[in-house]
């Protein structure tokens, strides 16, 4: 038992009978609602009575169709000098009933967003910026540099489209509200699993640590099926991109509009594809024009190279992602390139200059 | 699936959602210990919303039958929500027929019981002193809303409140009695 707080007052409750009454109201304050929260958590007795209240109250819908309810009713209209039923109640009580027939699932989510019952949230990053954001189911996203996500989630099902840039998705399992993320030409549906997605130019490469993601492609409708007919003639990149694949943890799906791989199996370049999270990027004998490549995601200026012969220099190192500028200087120490920084803001990746030999 | 004018009805339901979510999240949160629970129905109560069709005539008995409706809605909904859920408990055992579903969904107890109550909650709305008894009719077995019936009666709002509390109170003690017999 609950002593009761101090400064707050239930004193108008003097029994259950009180408590639903004011319930349907419809005149219910704030403090009222806090009286009886107070009230019903005084003492076990009361919520006790108050939930015998309530099936008592809730039964009188079964009385209603009663031939001996009815005529009590009948008896009280003609003998009340109030006579008549209010035309409008009865088109309310009518429609009430109409509604507790059609019981059914939700199918008009639409209209509700619409007028923003289930608003819509909106999360992204500046470059060279990273940020987690716990959602409102307990899901984590972590955004990495230049990203977006918008997030909508409703009764049914939860809604995230990643606009640009990539994201880790560690989603609470929820099996009656699935999760759809839009990607570029994917969708991928989850109940509860960890993924990374990135999304640059035409390709969408989803990298699963934990649990089980479908991916479609997203021109077809949620409830539609795969396009699978005349597969035949078809090459298997263009198969995986046009049907629903399964991907397990550990696989690293790469998908474009028409084509799409997949690798199973692939432990230790997932730890690359999501060691951003932490900070830092690996690179393991890259050509430096992709290495530059994902500098540029990270970098306010402009990184280039002008010369061809040094494009599939092989890079390898763990750099960390706070400052671009110092990794360019780490390469330059330990590769023969020269950086060379202008003031417009662009640098460029040049062949180191004569060496003084 | 949507009315003909569709930005009038999202309009007009913008302005329910407007003048009466806060309040029936308020009901539900006394009504409903579950908080998901809570969320679903006041969800699914503007969903039924959206599907009736002339929402405006509907609502246009203004805002304390507006909320009587909607109130009504979800109780109509926190019943059936009860039922799914004493059905789904009843699927984990055994066979399932016809038979099995009626004995699962309420049991014989149960009925009786229910049964009883409405008998003795007949009888006492019958002997009730009149005010009470009309008050708490029209509003339980016609929908009207407290104001309504306080227009009709010539009373307060209040006194409607309290006729309708007292006439509660009257079918439990009337159901306490008869079980302790």
């Amino acid at each position: 038992m609950k002593t009761q707080k101090s400064g707050k007052s239930f004193a108008w409750i003097k029994s259950a009978s009180d408590v639903v009454a004011r319930l349907y109201s419809g005149n219910m304050s704030a403090s009222d609602a806090e009286q009886i929260e107070d009230w019903l958590d005084a003492d076990e007795a009361n919520r006790d009575e108050y939930e015998r209240c309530l099936n008592a109250w809730d039964a009188m819908e079964n009385l209603s169709h009663r031939p001996e309810m009815r005529k009590i009713v009948r008896r009280q209209q003609s003998r009340s000098s109030w006579t008549g039923i209010s035309r409008k109640a009865g088109v309310v009580l009518a429609a009430s009933i109409l509604v507790a027939v059609f019981a059914g699932f939700f199918t008009d989510a639409p209209l509700l967003d619409r007028i923003g019952y289930f608003p819509e949230t909106i999360h992204e990053t500046r470059i060279g910026e990273r940020r987690s954001i716990t959602l409102s189911d307990g899901s984590e996203v972590t955004l990495n540099t230049n990203s977006r996500v918008r997030v909508r989630f409703r009764s049914d099902r939860r809604d995230v489209t990643l606009e640009y840039g990539e994201a880790f998705f560690d989603i609470r399992k929820d099996v009656n509200r699935p999760l759809y993320l839009q990607a570029g030409s994917r969708q991928v549906k989850v109940l509860g699993t960890k993924f990374n997605v990135h999304w640059s130019g035409p390709d969408v490469t989803i990298a699963v640590v934990e649990g089980l993601v479908a991916v479609r492609p997203s021109s077809q409708t949620i409830n539609g099926e795969a396009d699978t007919s005349d597969l035949g003639a078809q090459s298997d990149a263009e198969i995986v991109a046009k049907s629903e694949v399964l991907l397990e943890s550990g696989s690293i799906a790469v998908f474009s509009e028409e084509l799409g791989s997949i690798d199973k199996n692939y432990a230790a370049r997932l730890d690359d594809l999501q060691s951003w999270r932490f900070g830092f990027i690996r690179f393991d004998k890259d050509p430096l024009y992709e290495v530059i490549g994902e500098l540029n995601r990270y970098s306010t200026t402009k990184i280039s190279i002008d010369d061809k012969r040094i494009m599939d220099m092989p890079i390898s190192g763990i750099f960390s992602l706070d400052d671009v500028d110092k990794i360019l200087t780490g390469l330059e120490a330990v590769n023969p390139i020269e950086i060379t920084r202008h003031f417009d803001g662009t640098t460029i990746v040049g062949t180191q200059a004569l060496r003084r030999e | 699936m949507l009315a003909a004018d569709d930005s009038r009805q999202r309009h007009v339901l913008a302005r329910v959602v407007d003048e009466h979510e806060i309040p029936l999240r308020r009901f539900l949160r006394i009504r409903l210990a579950n908080e998901s629970d809570r969320e679903e129905i006041a969800q699914e109560v503007f969903l039924r919303l959206c599907r009736q069709k002339d929402l405006e005539d509907k609502l246009s008995a203004g805002v304390e039958s507006t909320r009587a409706y909607l109130f009504t809605v979800a109780t109509n909904l926190i019943r059936d929500m009860r039922r799914r859920a004493v059905v789904r408990q009843s699927d984990y055992h055994e066979d399932f027929d016809d038979q099995t579903f009626l004995d699962k969904t309420q049991s014989i107890e149960d009925q009786v019981e229910v049964s009883q109550d409405l008998e003795i909650a007949l009888r006492i709305i019958d002997r009730m002193p009149r005010k009470r008894s009309s008050a708490f009719i029209m509003n339980r077995f016609q929908g009207m809303s407290y104001r309504e019936i306080a227009e009709k009666m010539g009373v307060s709002c209040s006194m409607v409140e309290k006729h309708i509390s007292a006439a509660l109170l009257d079918i439990r003690n009337a159901s306490n009695q008869e079980s302790r017999i």
